[in-house]
């Protein structure tokens, strides 16, 4: 009797340390690795959950890059006309959702500065160099920035306001195109998922009884900083200074531009914001890190 | 329960009777798995997968130490795995944003060089952590 109470327990603790794991699964779209972790769906879930993640990613990839043939492209011809369009819905609907968050972050998170990055060349993601724009030409630019208040949206009809509008949803596009990703998922069935664009990431569900368990890197050394468990609803962005750069004159020239400046936010490495809603955390990432070490605590609230 | 064996007995008994055997050792093995499911984070990976864009996935053991040399979408991408740890070594990329990233460890980790379409992803029997943010 003892025997078997002794094995029952040995066998209890086996079946405790080998839980089922989760399935990985990996595609190439919007420039970036996109990363699945699926935990108890099926096989035929996974494959038809994988397809639509790769229709909307590859859709979303050309669809919203200004500096693609795709539907942001054609509205950033229009904008400067200062006239009425219409656009499609995607596009529209992509626009309206940043507004908000632009506004709220006092457009520190500024969609509408794309001939700011087209200026530093940061638009052209294989071909970061030096040397930096001269100071003469930022300055011309910031001078008169438009921001999103210049786009004024009414359902599908759109219509700028500033002859240098041209928008750039980098620190927007990955968090809101995400959620459109986990919202198709959840329509699929699918209840516990992590998706996770080139280090970004939101996760639904859990691991059965267990949280996800998400780390997060060190911006400079190697290894883990943290680790966040996320139980049902949870999104990590993080915005760095080493994702793309170029030193020159022993200075570091990295993508996230100040549109107050002109040049790269300074002061910061690294901003890492959870948040349930993963177009708001990619925003606010963004946001904060150029609202630097000063400015932050007001713009988070 | 010891203790009253102990009156009974004739001469004082250091040694554990059946149960207590018993007790101990479920005792040691519950801490084994919390040490265990506690401490996973700090466990390192045991394999190296190896993804070169749409290939099957190769594996490596981390026992061994060793340089492997792959070719990607651009060329030649150079992986060293020494001491349990797995780094890019080289890469043909403009950014070499994957040989700054440094080394990797933990299961459930991920290296990735995107302009070559390579992707490292270690191993353990129980994965540190399911995604990684950066």
């Amino acid at each position: 009797m003892r025997r078997l109470y002794f094995l029952s327990c040995l066998w209890f603790i086996c079946a405790c340390a080998a839980p089922q794991a989760p399935v990985h699964k990996q595609l190439y779209a919007m420039g970036t690795l996109i990363d699945v972790s699926f935990y108890d769906s099926s096989d035929e879930q996974i494959n038809q959950a994988m397809q639509a993640i790769t229709d909307d990613f590859t859709y979303m990839s050309v669809a919203w890059n200004p500096w693609k043939a795709g539907t942001i492209a054609r509205v950033n011809k229009l904008l400067p006309l200062q006239a009425s369009f219409s656009s499609s819905a995607s596009a529209a609907q992509l626009i309206a959702a940043a507004k908000p968050l632009a506004e709220q972050s006092e457009n520190l998170f500024n969609p509408a500065m794309g001939q700011l990055i087209k200026l530093w060349r940061f638009n052209v993601a294989d071909n970061i160099s030096p040397p930096p724009p001269s100071d003469v030409a930022i300055k011309a630019l910031i001078n008169d920035m438009p921001t999103l208040a210049d786009v004024e949206v009414k359902g599908l009809v759109l219509k700028g306001k500033h002859q240098n509008l041209l928008l750039d949803f980098g620190g927007f596009a990955k968090g809101y195109g995400v959620d459109k990703v986990i919202e198709h998922l959840q329509d699929l069935g699918v209840k516990n998922v992590i998706v996770n664009a080139g280090g970004d990431l939101r996760a639904i569900g859990s691991k059965g009884k267990k949280p996800w368990v998400v780390g997060i890197r060190h911006p400079r050394a190697d290894g883990i900083i943290a680790s966040v468990n996320i139980d049902q609803d949870e999104s990590v962005f993080t915005s760095g200074d080493y994702e793309r750069y170029y030193d020159y004159e022993d200075r570091r020239y990295h993508h996230i531009l100040d549109p107050r400046s002109g040049y790269p936010a300074q002061g910061v490495t690294s901003v890492t914001v959870i948040h349930k809603n993963a177009a708001t955390a990619d925003a606010a990432a963004t946001a904060l890190f150029v609202a630097g070490v000063k400015d932050w605590h007001r713009i988070a609230m | 329960m010891a203790t009253k064996h102990a009156e009974n007995s004739s001469q004082p008994r250091i040694g554990l009777n059946r149960p207590d055997q018993v007790l101990l050792v479920i005792v040691c093995m519950g801490i084994g798995f919390l040490y265990g499911n506690i401490w996973s984070g700090q466990v390192v990976a045991e394999q190296l997968s190896l993804k070169v864009a749409d290939q099957a996935e190769q594996h490596f053991h981390l026992d061994k130490d060793q340089v492997i040399e792959i070719h990607g979408e651009l060329g030649l991408s150079r992986i060293e795995i020494k001491n349990h740890r797995v780094r890019f070594l080289s890469s043909p990329c403009q950014s070499q944003f994957c040989v700054r990233q440094g080394w990797v460890q933990h299961g459930g980790e991920t290296l990735a060089c995107l302009p070559n379409k390579i992707v490292l992803h270690l191993q353990g029997k129980e994965n540190a952590f399911d995604s990684i943010n950066f």
